[in-house]
């Protein structure tokens, strides 16, 4: 079940605090968080999790070389200077 | 034996160091969407150009401006502690000592920079600085600083955190910023996103894209973004934190330090206290770096899925894979060497170089040494910083077992106040260290042995 592990906790680099794997798996568009697979592969058979549950094209961008800050940055504002206005 | 060793306001370092002057093998410069170096015009919408100039400086000393240092003197110099209590507990003929950067109004090493870059942005005119946060950290830290600048402070703060973390949160409003949670209706990004799922706890990932919306789409011009770690110039600012501890270092007597420690979540609280240190050993001295990170996401140390070929690689478009690894083929390697997840490039570069030396700690390791040090020396650490005090109880009890006096520096980069619930699931039990038995592990991580070794750039030199 793609809900089998969601009770567990582990705390988040990120944010600072325990999350739940749900919370992992999920995040907020309904996507995994790219540490996924780094942070629950301790844990728990996260390989195969991944295999069953996630799409070729969601494991492929968790494994792909994530772009560095700046370059993140520079995404984010080409895209806010084509945000219509409020 | 003093306990804690001072420095005057006057003694305060007047300079920060910027470890890319130093660096044996040069960093590259990162790369934009368009494959094409980022250029300082292009981070113009969302920094303040004299905070570009920082990013991208290979000057090795840059001039605290005084109206920065007036900030700074509200709580530093941070006072240097021997940490005595422990050293007696642990019977260890080590000689401990720690940077207390909890003593900052925000109680963490973050307003070092944050008074920084608030300083510089108000210089350039800017009236209103945008950020995003989790716990609350560097949120909180970016609030005090706009308030001593009478700067506005916009906070983007991840939902799941805005309601798992409240007495952060007060603590910006104290401080008069408004932190909402992310997603908010007030930006294009979160409203697209609270459209799809009104229930969303939300991501750093939106609330950075909140953050940085808020400042660009802002017609005044006058409303900048502001970050708290990885960037060059953040690490820039702490180094004010390994600059003091030398002086205070040099004032108890040591000659030489052995071994410095330090957490590493994006860098700066390592860089803050390290870099100056670094900068010694690239020049011969004999001196061991531990950055410290957590068992439960040991990507410095030994997460096998974190793959980073850098910024040349990061524009390759996803890659055709089948199954976990077995065809995962990594891009060309940039010739900025292998950098870490969400790791500050400069500290990577280290770890590269063999400057440095990853380690991870379990949780239930952390906490019993953040138990075992509020009991010895009273302060009860972040969670962050715990992983220090695990690298330093270590290292303490081997120096016991060699009867070597060594002496042990690290930074005590925050309180743990905010953060008691887990402290209470540690004392309720709740706390495991699960983990997949070996056999499984290995099974499991297999494939991955096939895959191409990631190649760094590095001297070979450490």
């Amino acid at each position: 079940m793609i809900d089998q592990y969601d009770e567990l906790e582990s705390r988040c680099r990120l944010l600072g605090h325990p999350v739940s794997f749900q919370y992992c798996r999920s995040q907020a568009e309904g996507h995994a968080c790219r540490h996924l697979l780094n942070c629950w592969f301790e844990r728990i058979p996260i390989e195969a999790y991944a295999q069953q549950y996630l799409t070729q094209e969601e494991i492929a961008s968790l494994l792909s070389p994530p772009p560095s800050k700046l370059h993140t940055i520079i995404q984010l504002i080409e895209k806010a200077k084509k945000t219509p206005p409020a | 034996m003093n306990t804690k060793v001072f420095l005057t306001e006057d003694e305060m370092p007047r300079q920060w160091y910027n470890l890319a002057a130093d660096l044996p093998s040069p960093m590259q410069p990162p790369l934009g969407p368009d494959g094409n170096p980022i250029s300082p015009d292009m981070l113009a919408p969302v920094f303040p150009m004299n905070l570009i100039e920082q990013e991208v400086s290979q000057e090795r000393w840059i001039d605290i401006p005084e109206g920065v240092q007036e900030l700074l003197r509200l709580w530093r110099p941070s006072p240097l502690y021997r940490a005595l209590r422990l050293e007696k507990a642990l019977g260890t003929p080590a000689r401990i000592y720690y940077k207390n950067e909890g003593v900052s109004p925000a109680g963490s090493h973050k307003p070092n920079t944050a008074v920084a870059q608030a300083w510089y942005n108000k210089q350039f005119g800017i009236k209103r600085i945008t950020t995003e946060t989790g716990a609350g950290q560097w949120g909180s830290a970016l609030a005090f600083a706009c308030s001593l600048l009478g700067l506005e402070c916009k906070v983007f703060m991840v939902r799941i955190s805005f309601d798992q973390k409240p007495y952060r949160k007060l603590m910006m409003q104290t401080w008069n910023a408004n932190c909402v949670p992310s997603p908010s209706p007030e930006t294009n990004a979160g409203r697209d996103i609270l459209k799809k799922m009104p229930d969303t706890p939300g991501s750093l990932g939106i609330a950075i894209s909140e953050a940085i919306e808020a400042a660009v789409t802002d017609q005044s011009g006058q409303t900048r973004y502001s970050l708290g770690s990885v960037l060059n110039h953040v690490l820039l600012h702490q180094t004010i934190i390994g600059q003091e501890a030398k002086k205070q270092l040099a004032k108890a007597g040591e000659k030489k330090v052995d071994a410095v420690i330090a957490c590493a979540g994006g860098g700066s609280n390592f860089a803050g206290i390290a870099f100056p240190f670094i900068s010694d050993k690239i020049n011969g001295a004999d001196i061991a770096f531990y950055a410290c990170e957590p068992t439960s996401c040991p990507t410095l140390t030994r997460g096998p899925f974190a793959y980073d070929f850098g910024d040349v690689a990061s524009t390759t478009p996803l890659l055709p894979m089948h199954t976990l690894g077995h065809t995962f083929v990594p891009p060309p390697i940039h010739a900025g060497g292998l950098r870490y997840h969400g790791m500050a490039p400069l500290v990577s570069q280290t770890v590269v170089e063999g400057l440095v030396t990853p380690r991870a700690f379990d949780q239930l390791e952390c906490y019993e040494a953040a138990v075992q040090w509020a009991r010895t020396e009273g302060f009860i650490p972040a969670p962050e910083t715990s992983h220090a005090i695990a690298c330093v109880i270590d290292e303490a009890k081997k120096a016991k077992e060699a009867g070597q006096e060594k002496v042990i520096l690290f930074n005590w980069s925050g309180h743990g106040l905010m953060d008691l619930n887990g402290y209470g699931a540690y004392f309720s039990g709740k706390l495991t260290n699960y983990a997949l038995p070996d056999k499984d592990l290995k099974e499991s991580l297999a494939p991955l042995d096939k895959l191409p070794k990631a190649k760094s750039i590095k001297t070979g030199k450490w």
